[in-house]
């Protein structure tokens, strides 16, 4: 890996934890923004807009409050998600580019960092792309850009968190075995490959895919704060 | 419940009742654990309430006594007067509750200052500023809010820190502050305190000792967690005996004299029910010197009461010390009984007996009880049918009263000396009038109460004593705290007596009026354990500790100890066990039991290429079936067989223990969370799978939607949990959709095929779930390679993760789901601010139950250096205490390792890091052990995360120090090491636990408690990183990895509308 690679990766993983951070609804709110973005472009317009802010209102609607978990008294459970760290975005290039946006929506308002490896045909788009992100107050290292040759090194590391695909059946498969063959964690292929209905990018639980899933569990009878039973103790019914 | 029949409350009036034979009286105590609340308050009501004098007797005292406390203007004085500001309902009592409980422990500076900051940073104080008549809660008010406005001006509202000259005057101030502090805590615990020593309590209580009104003391503390401790709290008895002893017999026999009140679970490391031989040995042995001596210098002892699930054994105990040579003919060997509970008249009426049949008197103190939050939690955590204490606080003051009705009346007088401990006017009255002689005395906690009973004393009191506790200020105060956290003094008498708003006849309100006044006597609004969870059945257990739910089952698990099972592949419902002819030498495995290999448990015959291919064949046929039938069916499935599970629990729990060598309790459990996943799952399938939607898509257009299984799912499960894990997964795909291929565990292949058996046995049909046992070599690899298989799920190592994520990515075919749940490096993080005893047995418990054998179980434990000696000690003194070896015996803690093949493992780990690292403690194996696969608990100090490279399957706990400003690299450690499964957090403060929790990259992140047990639906599981893909088992977003959306036509709509008509 080159060191502009190796930088471009350093800088994602360190603006990530605070990407993670601000939570799903204040990402939505970036993205919202980015969605008005892509409806001025001419080249973007309004399927990509209309899909970005259909993965964001999923996402509201999906993973953006903690769930208190039922249990025993004198404890607290919560359910919450965060991304999962840094994506390669990849597509065919016959892919339907609003594919690509419900990859890059889902990503982002889940919490991840992505590197955009889109093929170079479709450099300008990419170009677009990103400025308009940009321009929606996105912080520049949350979303870069590189080239498919680059994600394939990328792809054998164990740095990347997953890998987002729209495209044939085949690319998919050799990125499936190239991912697989990689030390480390199992890295997550994320990928669409019915371009007619787009079935997996417009399954409504789609932003699942992105996630990874938190429980904090607290004794609270150890510190005191109790009150709530003890209420009941005394309460009617 | 067949006994209750026989045991009528009101019979215990009767004099006759008490000379039935000793053992029959017992029998009546246990069957009461778990009694129907309103069925035992029914029969207690008659005894509970007032004749029409005596109604009226106590409505006169009562009043008159309220007039008289309201009248005096120095009736609200020290705790009183602060619990009284600082109700623990509000955030800024809980806040000074919680600073009182931790800051005198916590050694080092930097960190106190935290914990200051952390509690007194984000209360209101201000609105607490002279609302007190208490010149020491005023003073106390204006320090903390001082204090809460100097610490606030670190952080301005945003978060971002405050300028320069206002962290200038913070640091300038924090030694002032953390003075202030330590401080205001030191008058706190003067106020609770009688004493530091025995010494300077007898000189402080001469107040009240020189009007003739005498003292309990009782040398409070942690319990004993190690036999260091024991010790050391046995010596602080000795002395407070010897010490009271002088005084006592200088004075000369008062009607009081002062006597010794002592807590078992001080006294011995494993006051248990499980250790049962060892409480009737080594800690009769104990209490007996204690008994002897406390005799000899005329000192009266009192056993304190401690949690319902050691009341049976107290009482044995009891028996046996009370029986002694060294007690017989004494009458002043007591002990206290806790109102609240179930069991208590039923106790009450054996002591009598028991006095009766030797003839020595036996001080009682009846208290209201001091561990009701607990209790709840236990019962409802464990899944009991009821709790063994009553759920609204009038029950108890109902059983209060018909206890004292027993010991107050005339045939008890001379068996029993009552001791009434309570801070209640009308309880108080209630007793004076109802007593049939005056052969009792009343008890108050030292600093409560004192004027309600000065005038007490004026009107109807003649005997009364106080309850002191006395010790380091340091060691009390939490404890004490604790108490009243737990005991919600916001709510008590104390509070509205004070509280001139609150009228008087509320306040006298005889309690079984209050009661019977409720909608229902027990309280609605406490649900009972079973029915925690508001959409489904929490599952049952059993109580070992409880005599009548212990005996039953123990009866039923023996007789199927002694059993073999036979096992093998279950294909299209077809068996192809072992059996005397016809087997295949390379598939048949003999099973011996872990924990003694020449025990022979049964014979698995392992699956044939041929049987793969024959269930590949006959999953993929049938997933159009099974899909295609409702959800509400296959969910009615799994409910049915959760019940099977729990009808078939002791069976189960003989093949956990012979197959998985796992220990009783962990047996219990396993099935608790199979049941737990039947149920859990079915639930979310009809919740979430089982409608069809319209759904708004991106492009405005409105489809009819609905969710569908994906086809043949291969379950791969561990042997670590037999039976949940490997059901979990099934019945999740099942339930979903998919038809199921399950691998299970070679080591657990005859748990597995019970399990199955089971399965069939509740409906599910013989071509949508089939197993094979065997290799992962052999039929895991089969199954993955096949391109008919539509989704793995899988729980085990991570590189066996690797090896099958790789083998599914050379198919020729797309990506399929594939769910991991693998290993963890699991860390604990433990500041200066936590109470190290909790620590010390949260970490034993994490690190070493089921021999460390849990994904979730505790590997590296980073404690802060101040405390960090303390911790280890209380660790390796803990270790010494467990009992490792035959894991179906009770008193056994921790059982073998799986196989040979683990135990070699770990065996070369032990002595890595004995050559490399410090060996700070290492248990004991005894001769059970000796042909078994077990591993001995060791503890190593260690320097960084860095030394270890992989996950050790085992009991063995690596320990690494750290210091207060290196928090931020312990946290970069745990997240560098690439696993993130669990991770423990001890600290008190809230700011600095939440930070760690939110930057660790865990799935499961426990706080003050310890990091294993995740519960169904209440602690969804699993880990992110090297530890797994998710989403989490057990929660509300699994299923859906097991599903795929549809998009139905008209077609397809009819049918479904059909299928929901079905």
């Amino acid at each position: 890996m080159n060191l502009f690679t190796k930088n471009m990766v350093t800088s994602a993983l360190d603006q990530w934890e605070m990407w993670n951070e601000i939570g799903v609804v204040a990402r939505a709110e970036f993205l919202k923004v980015w969605a008005d973005e892509l409806y001025k472009s001419p080249e973007l317009g309004a399927k990509c807009a209309k899909m970005a802010l259909y993965q964001v209102q999923q996402a509201l609607h999906l993973i953006s409050t903690e769930k208190s978990m039922p249990g025993p008294t004198g404890e607290t459970n919560v359910l919450y998600t965060t991304g999962r760290g840094l994506f390669v975005v990849r597509m065919s290039i016959d892919a339907p580019f609003y594919g690509v946006i419900a990859h890059i929506a889902s990503a982002l308002v889940a919490g991840n960092c992505l590197i955009l490896c889109l093929p170079k045909a479709h450099q300008i788009l990419a170009d677009k792309l990103l400025s308009s992100l940009i321009l929606a107050g996105i912080p520049a290292s949350v979303v870069q850009v590189s080239t498919p040759e680059i994600s394939k090194v990328l792809m054998k590391t164990p740095l990347l968190a997953g890998v987002a695909y729209i495209g044939n059946e085949q690319e998919c498969i050799d990125i499936n075995r190239l991912l697989a063959s990689a030390p480390g964690s199992i890295v997550q292929l994320i990928s669409e490959t019915d371009l007619d209905k787009l079935s997996t990018l417009t399954d409504k639980h789609f932003i699942l895919r992105y996630i990874t899933e938190k429980v904090r569990t607290i004794n609270v009878t150890a510190v005191g704060g109790n009150a709530i039973l003890l209420e009941l103790g005394n309460g009617d019914l | 419940m067949d006994d209750l029949q026989h045991f009528c409350a009101n019979d215990a009036l009767k004099e006759d009742f008490i000379q039935q034979p000793i053992e029959d009286l017992w029998s009546l105590i246990s069957p009461l654990y778990m009694i129907d609340e309103d069925i035992w308050l029914n029969e207690l009501l008659p005894m509970a309430c007032a004749t029409t004098l005596e109604k009226k007797n106590i409505l006169d005292n009562a009043s008159e006594l309220i007039r008289r406390v309201r009248a005096d203007k120095n009736a609200v004085q020290m705790i009183d007067a602060l619990l009284l500001e600082y109700s623990l309902d509000s955030k800024e009592g809980v806040l000074l509750m919680c600073l009182a409980e931790a800051l005198m422990r916590i050694p080092d500076i930097a960190t106190a200052d935290a914990l200051i900051r952390d509690k007194l940073s984000v209360a209101d104080w201000k609105s607490h500023l002279k609302s007190s008549d208490s010149v020491f809660v005023n003073a106390s008010t204006w320090g903390l809010l001082l204090t809460g406005k100097v610490v606030s001006m670190d952080v301005r509202d945003d978060g971002s820190p405050a300028n320069i000259i206002s962290r200038l005057v913070n640091r300038v101030s924090e030694p002032i502050i953390r003075k202030a502090m330590n401080q205001a805590m030191k008058i706190m615990g003067y106020q609770f305190v009688l004493g530091r020593s025995i010494k300077e309590a007898q000189k402080n209580g001469t107040k009240f000792t020189n009007k003739g009104i005498n003292y309990s003391y009782d040398m409070l503390g942690e319990s004993a967690l190690t036999a260091l401790d024991a010790k050391k709290y046995f010596k602080s008895y000795v002395q407070a005996i010897e010490s009271v002893g002088v005084k006592n017999n200088l004075q000369g026999l008062s009607k009081t004299a002062a006597t010794v009140s002592i807590k078992l679970s001080a006294l011995h490391p494993r006051y248990e029910v499980a250790q049962k031989d060892r409480v009737l040995n080594e800690m009769y042995n104990t209490v007996i010197r204690l008994i002897k001596l406390a005799r000899e210098l005329n000192v009266g002892l009192t056993i304190d009461a401690e949690e319902a699930d050691r009341l049976e054994l107290s009482l044995v105990l009891f028996e046996k010390l009370y029986k002694s040579k060294e007690a017989e003919g004494w009458g002043n060997l007591g002990l206290v009984v806790q109102a609240y509970m179930k069991r208590a008249l039923p106790v009450l009426v054996w002591l009598a007996a028991l006095a009766k049949e030797q003839g020595d008197i036996i001080p009682l103190r009846l208290v209201k009880g001091a561990y009701w939050d607990s209790e709840l939690k236990l019962s409802q955590q464990k899944g009991y049918l009821a709790y063994p204490v009553y759920t609204r606080k009038e029950a108890t003051d109902v059983s209060y009263l018909a206890c004292a009705r027993f010991l107050l009346s005339k045939h008890i007088e001379g068996l029993i000396y009552p001791q009434f401990a309570s801070h209640n006017a009308q309880t108080i009255s209630a007793i004076a009038v109802m007593s049939s002689h005056p052969h009792y005395e009343f008890q108050r906690l030292h600093g409560m109460g004192e004027s309600l009973y000065q005038h007490a004393m004026d009107m109807f009191v003649d005997k009364l004593r106080i309850y002191a506790p006395v010790g380091s200020h340091q060691d009390l105060l939490p404890y004490l705290v604790r108490r009243l956290l737990e005991n919600g003094a916001n709510s008590s008498f104390v509070h509205r007596l004070v509280d001139a708003n609150y009228p008087v006849d509320e306040l006298i309100e005889h309690p079984v009026e209050t009661l019977q006044k409720r909608s229902t006597l027990h309280n609605g609004l406490i649900p009972l354990p079973p029915s925690i969870f508001a959409d489904r059945k929490n599952s049952f257990s059993i109580n070992l500790d409880i005599e009548s739910q212990c005996i039953p089952f123990e009866a039923r698990l023996s007789l199927q100890m002694q059993r073999t099972w036979l096992g093998g592949a279950i294909v299209s419902g077809e068996r192809y066990y072992a059996s005397q002819k016809h087997n295949s030498l390379q598939l048949l495995q003999q099973v011996n039991t872990p924990y003694d290999n020449t025990v022979h448990v049964g014979s698995v015959l392992f699956s044939s290429s041929e049987l793969v291919e024959k269930a590949m064949q006959s999953a993929t046929e049938f997933y159009p079936v099974w899909n295609a039938t409702p959800v509400a069916i296959r969910a009615k499935k799994l409910k049915v067989l959760a019940n099977l599970l729990e009808s078939n629990m002791p069976e189960l729990v003989a093949l956990c223990h012979k197959e998985a060598g796992k220990t009783l309790h962990d047996s219990i459990d396993e099935v608790r969370e199979a049941v737990d996943f039947c149920r859990y799952y079915a639930n979310q399938a009809n919740v979430n799978l089982a409608s069809v939607h319209a759904h708004k898509g991106f492009d405005d257009i409105t489809r009819n939607i609905a969710r569908q299984g994906c086809g043949v799912f291969v379950c791969i499960s561990p042997w670590n949990f037999p039976l949940a894990i490997f059901l979990g997964q099934v019945v999740a795909a099942l339930v979903s959709g998919n038809t199921v291929i399950a691998k299970p565990a070679e080591q657990t292949s005859l748990i597995a095929a019970r399990t199955v058996e089971l399965m069939l046995k509740a409906g599910f049909p013989a071509d949508a779930i089939h197993l094979l046992p065997g290799t992962g070599k052999n039929v895991g690899v089969q199954l993955t390679k096949d391109k008919r298989i539509k989704g793995v799920v899988f729980t085990g190592s991570t590189p066996t993760a690797q090896l099958i994520n790789r083998t599914l990515a050379n198919r020729t075919s797309l990506p399929i789901p594939f769910i991991a749940e693998t290993g963890g490096l699991n860390a604990m993080i433990v500041d200066s601010t936590a109470l190290p005893e909790q620590v010390a047995r949260d970490v034993v418990n994490s690190a070493f139950s089921s021999a460390g054998q849990r994904c979730s179980a505790l590997r590296i434990l980073f404690v802060q250096t101040d405390i960090a000696d303390r911790v280890i000690t209380l660790i390796k003194g803990a270790m010494t205490e467990l009992k490792i070896g035959l894991p179906f015996l009770h008193r056994t803690d921790i059982g073998p390792v799986i196989d040979a093949q683990a135990k070699a493992k770990l065996a070369v780990h032990i002595q890595t890091m004995t050559k490399k690292y410090k060996l700070l403690a290492q248990c004991k194996l005894d001769s059970t052990c000796a042909y078994g696969y077990f591993i001995a608990p060791s503890m190593f100090e260690i320097e960084s995360l860095g030394n270890l490279e992989h996950e050790q399957f085992g009991p063995i706990l690596h320990v690494i120090r750290y210091s207060s400003d290196q928090l931020e690299q312990v946290i970069s450690q745990i997240n560098a090491s690439g696993y993130g499964l669990t991770l423990g957090i001890h600290s008190r403060n809230e700011a600095n636990y939440l930070h760690i929790a939110t930057q660790v990259k865990v799935g499961n992140c426990y706080i003050n408690r310890d990091q294993i047990g995740a519960a169904v639906g209440v602690q969804p599981f699993g880990g992110q990183g090297l530890s797994g893909t998710g989403p989490k088992a057990g929660g509300p977003r699994y299923l859906y990895r097991f599903t795929k959306q549809v998009i139905l036509d008209q077609q397809m709509m009819q049918e479904q509308t059909q299928e929901d008509l079905v």
